[in-house]
């Protein structure tokens, strides 16, 4: 057993002294110190948005003052998106930066999107948004699918399914 | 019955297939992990369960432990150990998978890609990582170190010296 012990510690030693090597030499190599910014707040609050119902949003879709947000990663907006919607991927870690918040303030109405079944990246997304002081906030019921299943304007591919 | 079963199941080279199978599905798992540290550092955080200053020490060593233990495992060196290094993440990876799912988390699992609309969490995840810790611990305890690298270096050794 103290054999098998030794040989564990042995691995572990030796991948962590490897990662950490790789990790400074390569160039796409991450801080391992991440301090907290000053400015930092946890979005994951849990306060999530106003719902929209698919009906409504088509109704919104196209007035002035009024914007689609896509919480989804850059790479599904790039697969496909509501038309004309705005790429802002929500991550659970980090705020949403200020810069794009004053970008969406000239708006209106927001609706966010993402495509996933129980919507959470875009119901904490209209949270975050909310709070940080834009006005009529919502989010998209059923996501890209439902809005596609409706009858929705998109630009892309069509989605097979629910996804993340 | 069974312990006809068992006894075939325990065959050496049926044991083999598994500990050569668990070391390729580490390997095959580490992979986007270490070409993507930053990705997977926020597949981490979407779990909500690791403390903010841990999770890019933690992006960055365990896709190498995945690595390192893998391939021992598929060469036959320390089968034991590396089997047991597995099990225990399997373990980990279990529990946080179960939390997130208990919480309701829309994540994606992380397990082999770290794209984050690559696969929808759902309990079948769950289920697998527990097939994949029975299959570990499997290992770990009926392993005879047969068919290893060594082995394999020890025989074709023996060959070379009848054919001069």
């Amino acid at each position: 057993m103290k054999k098998i012990i030794g040989q564990i510690v042995v691995v572990f030693v030796f991948s962590a002294a490897l990662a950490l090597l790789v990790n400074g030499v390569r160039k796409g190599g991450i801080p391992l110190v991440t301090p907290f910014p000053p400015e930092y707040q946890c979005p994951s609050r849990m306060t999530e948005g106003r719902s929209m119902p698919v009906n409504e949003a088509l109704k919104q879709h196209g007035r002035e003052g009024a914007a689609f947000v896509d919480a989804r990663a850059k790479a599904s907006y790039d697969r496909g998106h509501i038309q004309d919607a705005i790429s802002l991927p929500y991550s659970f870690l980090d705020p949403v930066p200020p810069e794009a918040v004053d970008r969406l303030s000239k708006y209106r109405r927001i609706v966010v999107y993402c495509n996933s079944e129980r919507e959470e990246r875009s119901r904490l997304m209209a949270g975050e948004l909310s709070e940080a002081g834009l006005h009529e906030v919502s989010y998209l019921e059923g996501g890209f699918l439902d809005w596609i299943k409706a009858g929705g304007p998109y630009t892309g591919q069509k989605p097979l399914g629910h996804e993340q | 019955m069974l312990k006809g079963i068992a006894k075939r199941l325990s065959r050496p080279w049926f044991v083999s297939l598994l500990r050569i199978g668990l070391g390729l599905v580490f390997i095959a798992a580490s992979l986007d992990k270490i070409q993507n540290p930053q990705l997977f550092a926020d597949n981490i955080a979407n779990y909500r369960a690791i403390p903010y200053p841990l999770i890019n020490p933690i992006a960055v060593t365990l896709p190498w432990v995945e690595f390192v233990a893998g391939s021992l495992l598929v060469m036959g060196i320390w089968s034991r150990a590396n089997a047991l290094i597995l099990s225990g993440m399997l373990v980990l990876f279990s529990l946080a998978i179960l939390q997130a799912l208990l919480r309701n988390l829309d994540i994606s699992c992380g397990c082999f890609s770290t794209d984050p609309e690559a696969h929808e969490m759902t309990r079948w995840t769950l289920y697998l990582n527990l097939i994949w810790l029975w299959w570990g611990i499997s290992v770990a305890l009926v392993d005879q170190g047969r068919y290893t690298a060594a082995g394999a270096l020890a025989w074709a050794r023996k060959r070379m010296r009848y054919q001069p």
